[in-house]
């Protein structure tokens, strides 16, 4: 029951990798259609939003996705470290030193991707003050929450880690 | 590690084997292998105190501090 709920999760974490690359080329192709197209989509712009909006409200959205394809490295790095963690607790031997470093690479890739969000709250506040249509943005703080959880774990693992290095030589 | 542990000579004293102290203290025989050839790093009360109450001896009979000594070399 234990082995096929580890087993589940490897794969979700290899889907959701492979779907963080696919969103990843996604991005990447409209950043680079954003400046092939240009002529087109500035005329778009304009016509929606007036000749003196279009540039910034393009420069805004060419912001994002590369904002976006960052999320997605700092994303799969995250992945990554989460895949190493589930292969472990597969091999049966979880509670090792190494798990607790990979815990807080993951708590500052976290923590990357939150203030990124911050700085693209920002920027979706600036289109939304020059009339473009944007989604509304609200502060993720489950993700605050979960970069302190990931801290504070990889601090339990490193301590449990070396009280058990201590305990395997104790007879 | 200056620390030497005197195991055997305390089994030979009683004629005893590792086996039989192992069942008479209720330790696995790995576990008193690893602290009879010194690799072991801490050693509970509750093992010295078993270990004593068996061969009837004390602590000092089995643990002995040497200043000049460097890591035990394992019995064979």
């Amino acid at each position: 029951m234990r082995d096929s709920m580890i087993g589940g999760t490897r794969l979700l974490v290899q889907a959701l990798k492979l779907l963080n690359l696919l969103v990843g080329i996604g991005f990447g192709i409209t950043l680079l259609v954003s400046f092939w197209e240009h002529g087109p989509l500035v005329a778009q712009l304009v016509l929606k939003y007036g000749a003196a909006h279009a540039g910034p409200i393009l420069t805004g959205m060419r912001v994002m996705l590369a904002a976006g394809i960052l999320a997605v490295g700092v994303a799969y790095v995250f992945l990554r470290l989460l895949a190493e963690i589930l292969a472990t607790v597969a091999a049966g031997d979880p509670f090792i030193a190494e798990n607790g470093v990979r815990l807080r690479r993951m708590g500052f890739a976290l923590l990357i991707y939150q203030l990124g969000d911050l700085a693209l709250g920002v920027i979706d506040h600036w289109l939304d003050l020059l009339g473009a249509d944007t989604v509304p943005w609200f502060p993720s703080l489950g993700g605050w929450l979960v970069v302190l959880l990931l801290f504070v774990l990889a601090r339990v693992f490193a301590v449990g880690a070396a009280m058990r290095d201590d305990l395997e030589g104790t007879v | 590690m200056p620390l030497l542990v005197r195991l055997d000579d305390q089994l030979h004293a009683r004629r005893m084997t590792l086996t039989e102290l192992s069942d008479a203290v209720g330790i696995t025989l790995a576990n008193l292998s690893i602290l009879k050839t010194g690799k072991a790093k801490a050693i509970r009360f509750s093992t010295l105190e078993a270990i004593c109450r068996v061969l009837e001896c004390q602590p000092g009979d089995i643990l002995a501090y040497d200043p000049e000594g460097e890591a035990q070399d394992p019995a064979p």
